[in-house]
């Protein structure tokens, strides 16, 4: 039970995959006008995916691959079962989810590196179904935490008197660096 | 499908070369490894386009992203055998970041490729990106490896190393001052950006 704790809150803080491996930084790239929930919305989009990935490629991984010795194959079905939950969200779309603006997103959330990350980083590490399934969704929760901080830092420097050449992409490119320096303080725990 | 609609793709050069950064830029440790991630994404993004040329007209419309990713990604795994057996340290240095250039922009935006009259020049264009996408790659990679390290390749160049900067925070750090610099000294650039290239 602690290692689960361990796994789901390392994902949060010290195995954060944006502060420590500087991948899925996508959203951070680009500036954008979008309010808290919108936002946290795509962060627990990509959580679901995150987790529905890995719970899949896990069993495929571990079912089919292994013992047929094939998993030389693994970047492809990785890459195939991810493009295949997104198509999935997409269809979930259309049902409409309450007017929430989610579609603007659906790009981001495909070629988000984080998805396809966790998985190459992770899936040999993950012992059992249950670590692989709290391991996604710490890495998820981590992702959907930093996208809401992002925002609410951008909304508030919006009201502040900076100067015009520092505001959108460059200071949350330097919260991200100043947050992935104290989040790297947790590493010995 | 209108997930990737080609609207999409065809933003303005700046903001391609932004999002094309996120997959490499955790791989840029130094020089030599950004010189390297930049040319395989080079390379896979010819290679996507030249395939997605030779099969117009033939893939459906729904199976074109999926097609070039698969195309892309299969090529990086040969690639990946290649390194195994010829290069192994490179491939313990790059890791996870050769499988990662698949879902580069530039390689899924080659998709465009099967909706364009004239190919040649989109493909001319996308090269073009590719390449100036390696310049700011090495000198990302060339400037990290240079502060955290005090030289580049062996050779001295700073009198004392500032380790903070070969961590992932130190890099996050450098990526805002340097796009905060070019947004005080060029701002046409940013209306460029709003306007878009088409």
């Amino acid at each position: 039970m602690l290692d689960l704790l361990y796994l789901l809150l390392g994902g949060v803080l010290w195995n954060n995959i944006i502060l420590t491996q500087l991948l899925g930084l996508s959203p951070f790239l680009v500036e954008r006008k979008s309010s808290v929930e919108d936002i946290w919305g795509v962060g627990m989009m990509t959580t679901a995916l995150m987790m529905a990935s890995a719970f899949i490629t896990f069993l495929i991984y571990d079912v089919i691959l292994e013992p047929l010795a094939l998993e030389y194959l693994d970047n492809i079905i990785l890459i195939l079962v991810i493009f295949l939950l997104v198509i999935l969200f997409q269809q979930y779309k259309k049902e409409g989810v309450r007017g929430r603006r989610w579609h603007l997103y659906l790009p981001d959330v495909f070629m988000n590196t984080a998805v396809f990350g966790i998985l190459l980083l992770n899936l040999t590490e993950w012992e059992t179904v249950i670590e692989a399934l709290v391991g996604a969704a710490g890495f998820g929760f981590g992702f959907a935490v930093l996208l809401v901080i992002i925002e609410s830092i951008n909304n508030r420097v919006e009201k502040l008197p900076l100067p015009e050449w520092l505001t959108g992409i460059p200071i949350q490119l330097i919260t991200l660096g100043i947050l992935a320096l104290a989040v790297s303080g947790f590493s010995g725990i | 499908m209108e997930l990737f609609s080609s609207k999409f793709w065809q933003q303005s050069r700046i903001y391609l070369l932004l999002l094309a950064l996120a997959p490499a830029l955790g791989g840029a440790t130094n020089f030599s490894n950004a010189l390297y991630l930049g040319l395989i994404t080079l390379a896979a993004t010819m290679a996507a386009g030249l395939v997605n040329v030779a099969l117009k007209g033939i893939i459906e419309k729904e199976a074109r992203v999926p097609f070039t990713v698969i195309v892309t990604i299969t090529l990086l795994t040969i690639y990946q055998f290649y390194l195994m057996i010829f290069n192994a340290s490179l491939l313990d240095e790059l890791g996870i970041f050769i499988p990662l250039v698949a879902l580069n922009v530039l390689v899924l935006r080659q998709t465009v490729l099967f909706e364009v009259e004239d190919v040649s020049q989109e493909f001319r264009k996308s090269v073009w990106l590719g390449i100036q996408f390696l310049f700011l790659l090495v000198f990302l990679g060339g400037l990290r490896e240079m502060l955290a390290t005090g030289g580049i390749m062996g050779t001295e160049m700073l009198a004392r190393d500032l380790s903070f900067f070969a961590e992932p925070g130190g890099m996050l750090i450098i990526l805002g001052m340097l796009f905060a610099l070019v947004k005080a000294v060029a701002p046409e650039l940013q209306q460029e950006r709003e306007k878009g290239v088409k």
